[in-house]
């Protein structure tokens, strides 16, 4: 108190100001002028030095107050005297400085640096994977011209009890009646997928994904025509319009314009001429193919004539809305069409007992190209994919990226009382709380600059994985595309704000005096920090919970018997679904092999589609599976007989009228099985058919769906589109040639290929596995981050506490009581989060399982593992921390400070 | 201490009546408005020194340092033409405000 200079003490207000830099030298010339005025006056009256120097400087005011004033006088001052570089650099200096003390702190707190920077890197890893994925996934279609003005039509049939079934299916002259009819309707082009054509050219035959569409498709889509004219490239019955590569696999490096290519069509084959060459198709295109053929030739490929057919319903129909017409116009008059082509459908619909106003029975709309990708609800030729997915890729990426924010914020806090003093000097010194929160921002946005730079390493290093889980093929080059840059510049600066808020907002309104004075006991600092820590755990035991369902749930899938024999199983399509089948000469070409024990066919390869039928029983009407097979197929692939007797070829007129039908069948009806025997039903064309045998219920189709009742004819001649041969277990590529060599002998014209069918089973359950796999990368991911953050916020903890360590040790405290005493808090904290995360795990789980016919029950299991794996985590991530503060020497604690 | 907003709206016209009767510096501005008014008004430095800073930025004012013999080095301040324009202006207008203020509060100055 004693030793006041006043020199020193104004040279040293004199600094506070400069630095400030608002005020020019010479007005902090004239200020201190005003204060040694001041002072004289002051100690004139009997003051001291130090009191009158306080007063004056109090009278001058805090500069900072005059700072706007000064601001708009300096800058226009600066500008005309052509001194702006000098206080650009001033700024530079003062920017280097704040750079030079956030590296400074990061540097002294390595551990709290590490952690926060490698979960927001982790963070931001994952959500620029996800961003590109949802990128990928909503730019399907999107490369097309006219896709403002595309349309798919959809039809939606009404069926029993209120149920309704989209489809995306339609009569070949239901297009160009609907363009003639409407003139809103500029185009209409319709897309017929064949189930992939055989192709031959010389020596190369092989079955090629086609779709025989109108001539206008090539104008009306956008997909790039390298070589030929687009206006007439389909217009000859003759032509065919090949894909980039597959033009490669039958030419070469020769041009294939002009050239022939041999094409079967019905049985024989065809040649048909080249007229054009299209870029690939791109991967986010619905609509794909390897070639184009002329719509006109519809009925050739399909083997019956369907051109003029109204009832036959197959075709893709794309409808391209005139620029000056409104799609909701057309969708108003679509009610008029249908009762005028199909008017006489809705008495067979109410035949069947389904009631309705006529527009509710058979309902025409117009789907947004933009809609068909993710729309589950029609069923469609072109590929469906579920939204969830990318729903389910962005609540995680969401979540990590919570978490590691977390972890930013909450470090911050518990570093809070080790700031606390710097941000009182600061404001003491003269900062502005504006300059304070500028400094937290830019520490945030320094290190969310180190983290995604780090993290957009991780994405780059973890893309391999992620497309398989994703089933994508996302390029590297993407992840460093411009689009990608901006989008890690948008995570930077939303990661930087939210993650600096806490100590740029509360940290910098601290008032000086009392942070100095040691005043500032702020009590619900801890319950934010502790808040967010059990909001953080909460969202990673969600992760924990609904991982462990969803795997339970693929076990439970794979654990499941599909009800017939999977193993050794090989399943060879024959690419004939009509008359004249290759099966049965292959079938007797094989019946002597050693090594195949027993052949069998089926319309049907079991394991993906269906085919229904109506069938009335007595006053019921219901929809069975149906499928046509060989005699020995129930033998071959083990599926039991319940009553009855199997078919066979021992009875002449089994293969016009006995049927195999299965429990579910029978039950279904309300017999015993017993009761079904002999019972008849009309069947295709109504001809009657007699239950022979019941057999046991199995999937025709995934577990997705429930077992259906199931009708199984005989006829090996016709449709089956199968081969299922059972091999020997051992020799098994031996075998495979065999199959192959023996097709090749029979069929030189017909593509051989071939799976097995216990692979077909589980590509069944691939997208679950798939959906399991992630959520087990994102639990890990989530977990790991959170404990990084548990970890750092126990190191700050014991810190805080040395002392109080101290203490109990030399009152007598063990080590064990210590470390119980510190991870008591941060156990507490994880339990209570677990028990917060459960009604939203089990929601969630619910949800993820809705899909599923055949679900796992929910049970404690999930829960009780998962609280118990993050106790244990917890555990280990304070113990650490504690044990090394329990087992310290007391009077190092002590003398510490 | 008078209102404010009354400190603010005057200020300036306060400021540029002490200039016109001759050249001054900070402090001692302060201390003539001190005095004049009775010890009621104490501007602060900040405030002070903002306005002059207003005032020398809109050319009512021009400023320049002096050393003098004995004293330290000051920075005066001294009034413009287009100062004593604004205040030739600013005066009227206060001189209309007081007149209505006499008026109604029938506060006619007396000679006597």
């Amino acid at each position: 108190m004693s030793h006041f200079d006043l020199d020193t003490a104004i040279a040293t207000w004199r600094r506070f100001v400069q630095s400030a830099r608002v005020l020019e030298p010479d007005d902090i010339d004239e200020l201190e002028a005003h204060i040694r005025d001041l002072v004289e006056e002051r100690m004139a009256t009997g003051h001291t030095a130090e009191a009158a120097f306080h007063e004056a400087v109090q009278q001058v005011g805090s500069y900072h107050r005059l700072e706007q004033d000064f601001n708009a006088v300096r800058w226009q001052k600066l500008w005309s005297e052509h001194r702006i570089t000098d206080e650009l650099r001033g700024y530079g200096a003062m920017l280097g400085n704040y750079l030079k003390v956030a590296l400074r702190s990061m540097r002294k707190q390595k551990l709290y640096t590490a952690i926060n920077g490698f979960g927001l890197a982790v963070g931001i890893a994952v959500c620029l994977l996800l961003l590109l994925f949802v990128r990928h996934e909503w730019s399907y279609d999107q490369f097309h011209t006219h896709k403002d003005r595309l349309h798919r039509l959809t039809v939606t049939y009404k069926g029993a009890e209120q149920t309704y079934a989209s489809k995306s299916a339609f009569a070949a002259p239901v297009g160009p009646a609907l363009a003639a009819e409407y003139p809103e309707v500029e185009q209409v082009v319709r897309i017929g997928y064949t189930n992939g054509s055989i192709v031959r050219r010389n020596e190369r035959l092989l079955a090629q994904a086609s779709a025989a569409v109108d001539p206008a498709f090539l104008s009306v889509f956008s997909f790039e025509l390298l070589q030929g004219d687009a206006s007439t490239a389909l217009q000859d019955p003759s032509s065919v319009v090949l894909t980039a590569s597959t033009a490669e696999r039958f030419f070469g490096e020769a041009d294939p314009m002009g050239q022939d290519l041999l094409i079967q069509v019905g049985h024989a084959f065809e040649a048909f001429t080249v007229t054009g060459v299209l870029a690939d198709v791109p991967e986010t295109s619905s609509i794909q193919f390897s070639l184009l053929l002329p719509f006109s030739r519809m009925s050739d490929l399909k083997g019956e004539p369907v051109l003029d057919n109204w009832d036959d319903s197959f075709a893709s129909t794309f409808v391209l809305v005139r620029p000056d017409a409104q799609s909701a116009a057309i969708d108003a008059k679509l009610p008029g069409f249908v009762t005028k082509y199909y008017g006489h459908w809705f008495e067979g619909f109410r035949n069947r007992g389904i009631d309705g106003a006529d527009g509710d029975l058979i309902r025409y709309s117009l789907q947004p190209l933009s809609e068909i990708r993710h729309d589950e609800s029609v069923e469609a030729n072109e590929p469906v994919r579920s939204p969830l997915f990318t729903y389910l890729l962005m609540g995680i990426a969401i979540f990590i990226l919570f978490i590691a924010c977390i972890n930013f914020v909450n470090l911050a806090i518990a570093r809070t009382a080790a700031r606390t003093k710097e941000i009182g000097v600061r404001k003491a010194m003269g900062a502005v709380r504006q300059q304070v929160m500028l400094q937290f921002w830019g520490e945030a946005f320094l290190m969310s600059i180190g983290a995604a730079i780090v993290g957009v390493g991780l994405a780059l290093l973890s893309l391999p994985v992620f497309n398989e889980l994703a089933e994508k093929n996302l390029g590297a080059d993407l992840l460093l595309s411009g689009t990608t840059l901006w989008m890690v510049v948008g995570l930077v600066l939303g990661v930087g704000l939210l993650a600096g808020s806490y100590p740029a907002l509360v940290l910098s309104g601290f008032r000086p005096v009392e942070v100095l004075r040691g005043r500032l006991r702020p009590k619900r600092r801890a319950y934010l920090g502790q808040g967010l820590m059990v909001f953080q755990f909460a969202l990673s035991a969600v992760l924990i919970i609904v991982a462990t369902i969803v795997y339970q749930q693929v076990e439970y899938l794979r654990g499941q018997d599909v009800g017939f024999d999977t193993e050794q199983m090989v399943v060879v399509p024959t690419f004939s679904a009509n008359t004249d089948t290759p099966y049965l000469r292959y079938r007797d070409a094989l019946a002597d092999e050693s090594s195949i024990i027993a052949v069998t066919g089926s319309s049907l390869p079991l394991s993906f589609f269906r085919s229904r039928q109506s069938t009335v029983i007595g006053d019921q009407r219901f929809q069975s599976a149906v499928a046509r097979v060989d005699y020995t197929f129930i033998d071959v692939m083990d599926i039991g007989l319940v009553a009855g007797r199997n078919v066979s070829v021992e009875f002449a007129t089994d293969a016009e009228s006995a049927v195999l039908v299965n429990e579910r069948f029978v039950r279904h009806v309300g017999w015993t099985p017993e009761e079904a025997i002999g019972q008849s039903f009309p069947f295709y064309d109504n001809v009657p058919v007699t239950i022979v045998g019941v057999i046991e219920d199995f999937h025709i189709t995934s577990l997705h769906t429930p077992i259906e009742p199931t009708i199984l004819h005989v006829n090996p001649t016709r449709s089956i589109g199968f081969v299922l041969a059972k091999i020997a277990p051992t020799g098994i590529p031996a075998t495979i040639d065999l199959l192959e060599q023996q097709w090749r002998t029979l069929y030189p014209d017909l593509p051989f290929s071939y799976s097995f069918m216990d692979q077909r089973v589980e590509q069944q359950y691939a997208f679950e596995a798939r959906v399991s796999a992630i959520m087990g990368y994102a639990m890990f991911l989530a977990t790991l981050v959170a404990c990084l953050g548990l970890f750092g916020m126990a190191a700050l903890s014991v810190a805080r506490r040395t002392k109080e360590i101290g203490i109990r040790k030399v009152l007598g405290a063990s080590a064990v009581g210590v470390t119980q005493m510190l991870s008591r808090q941060f156990v507490v904290l994880v339990v209570a989060a677990n028990v917060i995360a459960w009604p939203l795990a089990y929601w969630s789980a619910q949800q993820m399982m809705q899909a599923h016919a055949y679900r796992v029950a929910i049970d404690w299991t999930p829960f009780a593992l998962t609280i118990a794996v993050s106790v244990v985590l917890a555990c280990v991530a304070v113990a650490y921390q504690a044990i090394r503060a329990a087992v310290q020497n007391p009077v190092d604690a002590l003398r510490y400070e | 201490m008078p209102a404010k907003a009354l400190t603010g709206a005057s200020a300036q016209t306060i400021v540029l009546s002490i200039l016109s009767h001759g050249e001054n510096y900070g402090y001692e501005i302060v201390k003539r408005v001190y005095r004049l008014s009775g010890g009621d008004v104490e501007w602060s430095a900040g405030s002070l020194y903002t306005l002059m800073h207003r005032m020398k930025a809109s050319g009512l004012v021009e400023s320049y340092w002096v050393e003098k013999e004995g004293e330290r080095r000051r920075r005066y301040y001294r009034i413009t033409a287009k100062g004593a324009a604004s205040l030739e202006r600013e005066k009227q207008e206060w001189l209309s405000v007081h007149g209505i203020f006499v008026q109604l509060w029938g506060l006619q100055p007396s000679l006597t």
